[in-house]
C-alpha cells in the first residue's frame, strides 16, 4: 500500500461505499510524473441572498423580457464580451473582461428554491434535502488531490460561529466545513509556520496527535455500525491533523514566505473584514499548494445568509433588503450593487494575486478557474429557472471563457442546460468526467439535459 | 416492466434489504399498485413506480402506503387483484421495520411511526430495547463541561454547532466531531491547561494561581522531574474533572509513556501540560456512551451521565457519588435521583424549558424580521422571556401541563427580577420602559395584552375570549409570522405535526408556492384561493384550516377586531402637499377565524371551528394531542424518535401523566426510569 494513503483515507472511502472510487484519482495523481500535466484549480465564490440576471446582464447587451426577468430566448445567444460594458455590480471585473465569461439561463429547479437552495445549490438536488449528495467542489477536490482536498472558507451572519455546515458536501450526510473565523482558519492551515521557533512544542504536538489517535483507535475496534463511525471519525479527525502536521512542517518555509500577513481583520467582528480575510487566506492557500479547491461561501445557507453588512455602511440586514427594504436614501437594489460589487472586488482580487505568480511559462490564473454564483439562484425568494453564473479563468485553455457572454435558451426550450449540466462541464474540464450530477429534473424530460455544456468545452 | 428496474434503488443510507423482501415488496407495488399509480397512469396524481427503498428521502411516501394498507383504503375494494392478509403484513412490518430504523434518527420524521399502533395496548408487549449508542456533548453541554474542568477559561471557542433544523435539536444520532472541529477542540483542551497549570511568581517563588489545580501547579512549580506517583496523581485528578472517574492503571501507563517521550527534550512543564490535554480530548469526554452492562441497564455511571445530560448541561455530582457507591442499579433508585433533581430548586435545571423552547419555538421570534411598526412598540425578545416566565410557572404549578399551556388565561407581561432598592427585597419591575422620545406614537408592550398600564401584579389573568395559552402569546405568534403576514401555513403545520401528531410532505419539486401580493384581499382570502387548487389541497388541507384560526392576530401578535385590506382609493389620496404618496392606507374587512380540525383519526377531534380558543380548548382536552405531545417529550429527552418497541415506555409515560393529575414532573420521572431510557440490547459489541 502507497505509504502516502492513510488509513483514515481508506476509511473514509469506504464508508462511502466508494472506496475504490475515491482512491483511484488519488493514485493516478501520484503515479502522474511531476510537470506532466499543468496544474487545475477551482474556487467557487458562492453569495446568499440571489445574483439577479438584471445585475449580471453586461448593461450594452439588451434581454428578452420577461414578467419576472427570467431568461426568455429561444436560442443560445454566443456574444463576445469584448466591446461591451459589464453592469454597474460587475464592472470591477473590467480588468479580467477577457477571461470572462457570462452564463445566464441555466435552471436548477431541482434545487426547490426558497432563502437558500442550501448544499443543492453545489449539488444540484433539493434544497430541503439537507447533505443528500456530493457538492461539486468536493467531486472536483477529489480528482485534484491536494493536502487538503478542498477547503471551505466563508462567512455567516453572526460573528460567533465558528465552523458551519451550510455549502459543501463529500457524500450523503457528510457535510463539510465551511470556516467562518479567519484568525482559526489561519491557525488551522498556517500555523505551522508562525510557530517553528518552538521546534519543541510543534513536536509536542506530534506526539500528542499521534496518542490521540491510538488512544481512540482502541475505543473504536470496539464497536460497530453507525456509533463505530462517529469514533472513526474523530480517529480519522486526529490522524489527518497529524497528517498534515507533519506535511505542513515539511513546507514550513514555503508556508512562512507565502502565507497570509495575520492583521486585525483576522479577529474582525465586522462582516466585511472577515470576508477579505478569507479570500487572503484561499488565496494564499492556492498560492502554497494546501488545495486546488477553494469555496469562499459568504452568508450561504438557510439560516446563516442574513448578513448586516456594517463594513460597507448597510446598517440594513440581506433578509430585508431581499424584502425591497431600502436605507439611509438608498433602494434594495442599490444596496444590493454595493454589496455585489464588494464580492466582485474580493474576486478581483483574488484574481491579481494569482496572477502575480508565475506557473510554467504562465501563471496561477491561467490554471485555474473562478466561479461565482448564489446559493439562491436568482433571487432572495429563488425559484430556480435562472442561475446567472460568472465564469473567470480559462483552466489552462480547457474551458471557454474568455471574454463571453453566453444566454442558453430558456426553461424548456431546446438546448435548454441546468447548473448539473454545468458541473459535469467542470468535471469534464477537470479530467474527471461524469455521465450524471445531482438529481435530474423530471419536468425536463422532453428536453436533453444529458452531459456537460458542450459551448464551454474547448 | 420499468418498475422492476426502478423500484428499490436501495442507496447506500438505506438499511440493508434482504433479496427475499426485495422480490416481496417489488411484487407487491406492481400486483397492487403500479396498475393505477404508475408510468403511464398516475391516479390522484399519485405515482409509486419511481419509489426508492431509501427511508430518508422517501420515509413520509412509505408511510402513507403502509397507512393506506393498514386501514384497508388501499387497494381500494373495486378492485380487481387484492393482496392476501399475510402479504399486507409483510409490506407493513417491512416500512414499520425501516422507519425504526431510519427515521429515529432524524429529527422531524417521529411522526411516521403511527400513533394509533404506539398507543395500542397490544403494543406495549413487544420490547425491544434500543442499541448502544454514543452521544456527543450539545454546544451547551460542552460549555458546561468546560466550566466543569477548568471554571471560566478565556479563549474558549465553541466548537460544535447546534443542529439549524427547526424542532429539537440535539439528536444522538447526529453529533460529530469532524476535523475543523477537532482543531478547535484541540485549541480549546490546551487553553483548559493553560489555565489549570497557571503560576505566577510572589516573594520570589513560583505558586500556583489561585483558580489552578493544585496537584498539577506542584508539579509545575519544582524543576526537577516529577515522581512517577505525583505524575499518576495529576493524571487521576484529570480523569476526575474531565469524565468523573480515576484513570485505569494502563490509562495510566500509556499517558506515562507520552509524558517520557514529550519530556525528552527537557520540559517538565510542557510534557504534564501535553499530558493533561490528551485527557481532554479522550473520546468518552466528548462522546457520553450509553452502552448497558452486562443485564442490558445502562451502567450506574452510564445513568448518572445520563441522567444528569437530559436535565442539565453539567453533571450532578450526587449522582455520579451514587454511581461510586454501586447504586443507580434499580429502577427505583434511579426514579429517585430524578425526583431529586425535579424537586431541588437549586439545582439549575436548563433542559426544562430547554424542551418547551424546541417544541413550541417561541424563542424564534426576533429572529423574524419585521419593521418596526408606526404604532407599535415591537420587543419580540421581551415577548420570549415573558413566554419562558409563564412556563415556569406552570411547571411549577405542575397540575394539568398540557392543558394548562394550551388554554391558560394567565400571561407575564414586560417582566423583569429586580432588587426593591428600599426593601431589598426580590419583585416584579416593568422590565422595557419605553423611552417618551423615541418611541412616539407608539403603543407599550402592555398594549398587546389589552392593558393601559404596566402592573407588579403577575402574572396576569386575560379576560375571556382574548388570549389563552402559549399559542395566543405573541412571542408564538411572531416565530410563526412572516415578515409581513401571518404565516397561516406554517401554524397549521405545527398543529398537524406537533399536536395532532400528523406528517405534511415536503413541498414537491416543482411547485412554485406563491401568495399573490394583492392587499385588496385579505391574507385568508389570498391562501385558501391558492391552495384549494387540487394539486395544492393534497398537502395543504393538512394545514391551512388549523392556521386559518389565528388570523384573529396580527403578525406582530396584536389582537384584532377586523382583517384590514388595502384601499386604493385612499392610499392614492395619500399624498403631501407636494404630490408624494405617504403610503398605504387600509380599511377594515369582516373578520373570518374559523377554521376545520380534520383527518385526525380522532372523531372527537375533527370537526369545525369558530375561533383559535375553541380550537385550542378541544385540542386540550384530547387524549391524541397529550399522547403526541408526550411522544415530543420522549424524543428531547432520549434524543431520538420513538419506535414501535417504545410502546410500553410511552403508554407508561401517559399513564404516569394522568394518574398524577397532569404533572411534567411524574412525567419524565417515568420517562427517564424507563426501559427504553435505562436498557441497551445484550450484545451490542462495545
Amino acid at each position: 500500500m502507497n505509504p502516502n494513503i492513510t488509513r483514515r483515507t481508506f476509511f473514509r472511502g469506504a464508508t462511502l461505499g466508494a472506496g475504490t472510487v475515491l482512491l483511484a484519482p488519488f493514485l493516478n495523481q501520484l503515479s502522474a510524473a511531476p510537470g506532466s500535466a499543468k496544474p487545475k484549480r477551482f474556487v467557487f465564490v458562492i453569495e446568499g441572498n440571489g445574483f439577479s440576471p438584471m445585475q449580471a446582464q453586461p448593461s450594452t447587451i439588451p434581454r428578452a423580457k420577461h414578467p419576472y426577468g427570467y431568461t426568455n430566448i429561444d436560442r443560445l445567444e454566443d456574444i463576445p464580451l469584448a466591446g461591451h460594458e459589464l453592469s454597474e455590480a460587475t464592472s470591477p471585473l473590467k480588468a479580467f473582461q477577457d477571461r470572462l465569461t457570462i452564463v445566464q439561463g441555466m435552471s436548477g429547479r431541482i434545487c426547490g428554491g426558497g432563502h437558500s437552495n442550501n448544499f443543492g445549490a453545489l449539488g444540484a438536488y433539493s434544497a430541503k434535502a439537507g447533505a443528500a449528495g456530493e457538492t461539486i467542489d468536493m467531486a472536483l477536490g477529489r480528482a485534484l488531490p491536494a493536502m487538503f482536498s478542498q477547503i471551505g472558507l466563508g462567512i455567516s451572519d453572526r460573528p460567533e460561529h465558528t465552523v458551519i455546515y451550510n455549502t459543501s458536501a463529500s457524500g450523503p450526510e457528510r457535510p463539510a466545513p465551511t470556516r467562518c473565523r479567519p484568525d482559526l482558519a489561519y491557525e488551522e492551515l498556517f500555523g505551522s509556520a508562525a510557530e517553528g521557533a518552538a521546534k519543541e512544542k510543534f513536536l509536542r504536538r506530534g506526539n500528542l496527535l499521534d496518542f490521540m489517535a491510538e488512544d481512540v483507535k482502541r475505543v473504536s475496534s470496539r464497536m460497530n455500525g453507525e456509533e463505530r463511525a462517529k469514533l472513526d471519525e474523530y480517529l480519522g479527525a486526529f490522524e489527518g491533523l497529524r497528517d498534515r502536521h507533519s506535511r505542513l512542517n515539511a513546507i514550513g518555509k514555503t508556508l512562512r514566505e507565502k502565507g497570509p500577513l495575520v492583521g486585525d481583520k483576522y479577529k474582525s467582528e465586522v462582516e466585511a473584514d472577515r470576508l477579505d480575510a478569507m479570500f487572503d487566506i484561499g488565496a494564499a492557500s492556492l498560492i502554497c499548494g494546501l488545495t486546488n479547491v477553494v469555496t469562499l461561501a459568504s452568508g450561504c445557507g438557510d439560516p446563516y445568509f442574513s448578513v448586516r453588512w456594517k463594513g460597507l455602511g448597510i446598517p440594513l440586514d440581506k433578509h430585508s433588503i431581499g424584502h425591497g427594504k431600502g436605507v439611509d436614501n438608498k433602494t434594495a437594489e442599490e444596496l444590493t450593487t454595493i454589496i455585489r460589487r464588494f464580492h466582485m472586488e474580493q474576486i478581483a482580487r483574488l484574481a491579481t494575486k494569482l496572477q502575480s505568480v508565475r506557473e510554467g511559462d504562465g501563471t496561477m490564473l491561467d490554471n485555474t478557474c473562478i466561479i461565482y454564483l448564489s446559493d439562491s439562484a436568482e433571487s432572495h425568494h429563488s425559484r430556480c429557472f435562472d442561475w446567472p453564473m460568472l465564469i473567470l479563468g480559462d483552466l489552462g485553455g480547457r474551458i471557454k471563457t474568455r471574454g463571453r457572454f453566453l444566454c442558453l435558451p430558456k426553461y424548456a426550450a431546446e438546448g435548454h442546460k441546468t447548473t448539473a449540466n454545468f458541473f459535469l462541464t467542470l468535471l469534464e474540464a477537470a479530467g474527471a468526467p461524469r455521465k450524471t450530477f445531482g438529481v435530474p429534473d423530471g419536468a425536463l424530460r422532453d428536453v436533453d439535459t444529458a452531459g456537460p455544456i458542450s459551448e464551454l468545452l474547448v | 416492466m420499468r418498475i422492476l428496474a426502478a423500484v428499490f434503488w436501495i442507496t447506500s443510507s438505506a438499511l440493508a434489504v434482504t433479496p427475499a423482501e426485495t422480490a416481496t415488496l417489488k411484487k407487491f407495488l406492481s400486483d397492487y399498485c403500479v396498475k393505477c399509480h404508475g408510468a403511464e397512469k398516475q391516479k390522484g396524481d399519485i405515482r409509486l413506480d419511481d419509489l426508492s427503498g431509501d427511508m430518508l428521502a422517501e420515509g413520509t411516501r412509505w408511510s402513507v402506503i403502509a397507512d393506506q394498507i393498514r386501514r384497508g383504503e388501499m387497494p381500494p375494494d373495486d378492485a380487481k387483484a387484492q393482496p392476501s392478509d399475510i402479504q399486507k403484513k409483510a409490506v407493513i412490518s417491512w416500512v414499520h421495520a425501516q422507519l425504526g430504523a431510519h427515521a429515529q434518527r432524524k429529527p422531524n420524521l417521529g411522526n411516521l411511526v403511527p400513533h394509533d399502533l404506539l398507543f395500542a395496548p397490544a403494543s406495549s408487549e413487544k420490547s425491544d430495547a434500543p442499541a448502544a449508542r454514543l452521544w456527543r456533548l450539545s454546544p451547551e453541554a460542552y460549555t458546561g463541561w468546560v466550566d466543569q474542568v477548568g471554571g471560566r477559561v478565556n479563549g474558549i471557542v465553541q466548537p460544535f454547532t447546534a443542529n439549524p433544523e427547526r424542532g429539537i435539536k440535539d439528536f444522538s444520532s447526529l453529533g460529530r466531531v469532524d476535523e475543523p472541529t477537532t482543531e478547535i477542540l484541540l485549541r480549546n483542551a490546551e487553553a483548559i491547561v493553560e489555565k489549570q497549570t497557571g503560576t505566577r511568581i510572589e516573594d520570589g517563588k513560583v505558586i500556583g494561581k489561585n483558580d489552578a489545580v493544585r496537584e498539577f501547579t506542584d508539579l509545575i512549580k519544582s524543576d526537577a522531574s516529577p515522581s512517577r506517583e505525583l505524575l499518576t496523581k495529576a493524571i487521576d485528578r484529570q480523569f476526575q474533572l474531565a469524565i468523573a472517574r480515576k484513570a485505569e492503571p494502563d490509562e495510566v501507563q500509556r499517558l506515562l509513556g507520552l509524558y517520557e517521550k514529550c519530556a525528552q527534550g527537557g520540559d517538565h512543564a510542557g510534557a504534564l501540560r501535553t499530558v493533561l490535554t490528551a485527557v481532554l480530548l479522550r473520546s468518552d469526554a466528548m462522546f457520553r456512551a450509553e452502552m448497558g452492562g452486562p443485564d442490558g441497564m445502562l451502567t450506574p455511571r452510564e445513568a448518572a451521565g445520563a441522567i444528569s445530560a437530559a436535565l442539565m448541561h453539567k453533571r450532578d455530582g450526587a449522582l455520579f457519588n451514587a454511581a461510586e457507591k454501586g447504586e443507580l442499579t434499580t429502577r427505583e433508585q434511579i426514579a429517585a435521583h430524578v425526583r431529586r433533581i425535579l424537586d431541588d430548586p437549586k439545582i439549575q435545571k436548563p433542559r426544562l424549558l430547554g424542551f418547551f423552547r424546541e417544541y413550541f419555538e417561541y424563542d424564534n421570534a426576533p429572529d423574524v424580521f419585521k419593521d418596526e411598526p408606526k404604532d407599535l412598540w415591537h420587543r419580540p425578545e421581551q415577548a420570549v422571556l415573558d413566554t419562558d416566565r409563564l412556563i415556569l410557572q406552570i411547571l411549577a404549578e405542575d397540575k394539568d401541563v398540557f392543558r394548562t399551556l394550551l388554554t391558560t388565561p394567565l400571561t407575564f407581561v414586560n417582566v423583569k427580577t429586580g432588587k426593591n432598592k428600599e426593601t431589598k427585597q426580590e419583585e416584579f419591575q416593568r422590565a422595557q420602559v419605553p423611552n417618551p422620545q423615541n418611541q412616539k406614537g407608539k403603543a407599550p408592550i402592555e398594549s398587546l395584552y389589552g392593558l393601559t398600564d404596566w402592573t407588579p401584579q403577575q402574572p396576569i389573568t386575560q379576560s375571556p375570549g382574548t388570549r389563552i395559552g402559549i399559542l395566543m402569546q405573541p412571542s408564538w405568534l411572531v416565530a410563526w409570522s412572516e415578515n409581513f403576514n401571518n404565516d397561516i401555513v406554517r401554524r397549521g403545520r405545527f398543529i398537524r405535526e406537533r399536536l395532532l401528531g400528523g406528517t405534511v410532505p415536503d413541498l414537491p419539486i416543482g411547485v412554485a408556492a406563491m401568495i399573490p401580493d394583492d392587499k385588496t384581499r385579505t391574507l385568508r382570502d389570498r391562501v385558501t384561493n391558492t391552495t384549494k387548487d387540487e394539486r395544492c389541497w393534497k398537502c395543504h388541507q393538512h394545514m391551512d384550516d388549523l392556521g386559518l384560526p389565528f388570523e384573529q392576530f396580527d403578525h406582530y401578535g396584536r389582537m384584532m377586531t377586523a382583517d384590514l385590506v388595502l384601499d386604493p382609493e385612499a392610499t392614492s389620496k395619500n399624498v403631501n402637499y407636494k404630490g408624494v404618496p405617504q403610503g398605504d392606507v387600509y380599511k377594515p374587512a369582516p373578520l373570518d377565524t374559523t377554521g376545520r380540525i380534520s383527518l385526525t383519526g380522532d372523531p372527537k377531534l375533527d370537526g369545525a371551528i369558530k375561533n383559535p380558543h375553541e380550537l385550542l380548548m378541544r385540542i386540550a382536552s384530547s387524549d391524541r394531542a397529550r399522547q403526541v405531545w408526550i411522544r415530543h417529550v420522549f424524543r428531547y429527552y432520549l434524543g431520538r424518535n420513538e419506535t414501535l418497541a417504545d410502546a410500553a415506555t410511552l403508554q407508561a409515560a401517559d399513564r404516569a401523566y394522568l394518574q398524577s393529575g397532569g404533572s411534567y414532573k411524574a412525567l419524565l420521572t417515568s420517562l427517564l426510569a424507563s426501559d427504553s431510557f435505562l436498557k441497551r440490547r445484550v450484545g451490542t459489541p462495545h
